[in-house]
């Protein structure tokens, strides 16, 4: 908006689409709509991150704010640096050895860089992985344990947990089977399983590393209907190689390429209007 | 030009045909011949294996009685009662030091050291693997027999043993935890659980099977050991007791040691019997750790 206030004062070095949007925020259309937009509040904010496995430099001066009740998708090649960033939003590339990171990487208000209780903070900031990993234990212990060590009372860890069950779908099917190993269920129910354990400590942003990419068409759609449904309350950032997936579910989209944020915008216009050359190469050949 | 290229085609025909069979031809016979010496091979170690059980079953088994089990050696005759009962304590001691000593160091090596610092541990781990016996033994007595005064003694013999096991558990505890994909830390950590947390709960329900495959394998190699023993356990006609500094205790490898060597039936008698009950615990263990596995292949 600021640049709006330069422009009228300064009104003959307008452009054409900046008269235009002028137009529509005196006209009140837009106005409304970024005023409802810069009111959400900016959960992650990068400045300037590159990020070095040994001398290998991994990320370069990335530059982003993700905002809440927002699902923000990452595409890009392999090896673009997508995951390596996604985990450092929650210090998980900080147990890999040799890795370190510049520039400022804030979640939550936070610095992840000078989070000492990296555990509340993990808790603060889930993450679902590419294959499902429940842990070799029953059903209900997989939703519980973590909420066991952390000290939850026996009496609230199970309601929680069947609340979580419920909140993804499975509670339903699950109900009398909750004592049985979660590896007799399929791939999707799994996978659902995790993010209900995952949601089970009550995390406020949810970073998801290609969820669906070993699930059936099926279980996917049920997992991106729930991430739509967990965005109305939370932050949620998903890496996906599955670019209708992005178009379906995130509202904004960066791509990436050889550690760098190429382009991040509305998804749309991402996918409809790429400004960047290599964007749009990335996106035509992907769905040419 | 029709003849020309008709002979061309039955040229070629001629040509690969033949070597084409020679090819399989020779294959077969390498195949046979391959398979021959394998399975001379293989008839070579079972028979040995069934040489050794049937002559340890053979000679031991006449010596096999309730008073065996229930009275002490003496002199060259009587039971192996001491003797029994001794291995065991020698077994309890060396494995109450080993196990937890090696498990831990294996959860480190594998989870939580540095990679270089790990691979220096494993290979000094390994060192110690291939040290002989009885070096160690050599090393017990000037130590532990002489210097710090505990005699021959079950804590001498105990400590002795559980420096030759050590590496074999900290190599198997490592291979259990490596082989547990890396999704499993990283799902409890981003859980926000510590990574001792983790591996308390999560990983250590899966590495289970494979560490007390792991300890079992290390107990049966110490039941086997002689030379370390005769340094630092010494022997006694008694049973042993909870004294465990100098008190020498018995044990079966000693028997079949020395009483072969003497004159008499009754001693040789004693030392067939020792050797059937050595092979039988180790069988009783191996099978103990075929059921082990199979579990863990359930479990997962």
């Amino acid at each position: 908006m600021t640049n709006d206030t330069v422009a009228l004062d300064d009104s003959v070095h307008l452009t054409e689409s900046e008269l235009l949007e002028l137009e529509a925020v005196l006209t009140g259309g837009i106005h409304l709509k970024k005023t409802a937009e810069s009111a959400k509040e900016t959960v992650i904010r990068v400045e300037n991150l590159s990020a070095y496995f040994g001398h290998k430099q991994v990320l370069q001066n990335l530059q982003l704010e993700i905002k809440d009740q927002e699902i923000t998708a990452l595409i890009g090649p392999s090896g673009c640096g997508k995951t390596t960033f996604l985990r450092t939003l929650n210090r998980m590339s900080h147990t890999v050895p040799g890795f370190r990171h510049e520039g400022v990487v804030s979640v939550l208000g936070r610095d992840v860089s000078e989070v000492r209780d990296v555990e509340s903070f993990r808790r603060a900031v889930g993450m679902l992985f590419q294959r499902p990993n429940p842990f070799p234990m029953s059903i209900i212990d997989n939703l519980t344990l973590a909420l066991k060590l952390f000290g939850v009372s026996k009496k609230e860890r199970i309601e929680i947990a069947k609340d979580k069950l419920n909140e993804v779908g499975l509670y339903e099917d699950l109900k009398d089977r909750l004592h049985q190993s979660p590896f007799a269920l399929s791939g999707g129910q799994q996978q659902r399983l995790c993010l209900a354990r995952a949601l089970a400590v009550q995390p406020k942003v949810l970073l998801l590393d290609e969820p669906a990419s070993a699930l059936d068409p099926k279980s996917t759609k049920l997992l991106e209907d729930l991430f739509v449904r967990l965005a109305e309350h939370m932050t949620i950032v998903i890496v996906t190689h599955n670019l209708a997936q992005a178009k379906r579910i995130a509202k904004r989209t960066a791509f990436m390429e050889a550690g760098e944020i190429v382009e991040f915008e509305l998804t749309d216009k991402l996918f409809y209007h790429p400004q960047d050359p290599r964007t749009r190469v990335y996106v035509e050949e992907q769905i040419g | 030009m029709d003849t020309r290229a008709d002979s061309g085609v039955s040229e070629v025909s001629i040509q690969t045909m033949p070597s084409y069979e020679m090819h399989s031809y020779r294959r077969k016979v390498k195949s046979i011949a391959v398979w021959s010496i394998s399975f001379a091979a293989l008839a070579f170690v079972m028979f040995i294996i069934l040489d050794i059980l049937l002559s340890v079953i053979s000679k031991g088994v006449p010596g096999l009685s309730l008073k065996l089990f229930a009275t002490q050696t003496s002199g060259i005759a009587g039971g192996l009662q001491n003797a029994i009962l001794g291995t065991l304590m020698l077994i309890v001691i060396s494995s109450l030091i080993s196990a937890p000593l090696g498990v831990l160091a294996g959860i480190y090596i594998s989870l939580f050291a540095p990679k270089r610092f790990g691979a220096v541990i494993r290979f000094i781990s390994e060192v110690l693997a291939g040290i002989p016996s009885i070096v160690i033994g050599y090393f017990g007595y000037m130590v532990m027999v002489l210097q710090w005064g505990m005699g021959f003694s079950a804590l001498a013999g105990g400590i002795s043993l559980s420096i030759i096991i050590l590496p074999y558990i900290v190599r198997t505890t490592d291979a259990s935890f490596r082989q547990i994909p890396k999704s499993y830390l990283e799902g409890a950590i981003a859980l926000g659980m510590t990574p001792f947390m983790a591996t308390r709960t999560v990983l250590l329900k899966l590495a289970t099977p494979g560490v007390l495959t792991g300890i079992l394998l290390a107990v049966s190699i110490a039941l086997g050991e002689t030379a370390p023993l005769i340094y630092t356990a010494g022997w006694s006609n008694f049973d042993p007791n909870l004294q465990l500094i100098k008190n020498p205790v018995a044990y079966l490898t000693y028997v079949v040691w020395t009483y072969l060597n003497e004159p008499y039936n009754a001693a040789h008698q004693l030392a067939y019997t020792a050797a059937l009950l050595l092979v039988a615990i180790v069988l009783v263990l191996h099978l103990l750790v075929r059921l082990l596995q199979r579990g863990s292949i359930k479990h997962a």
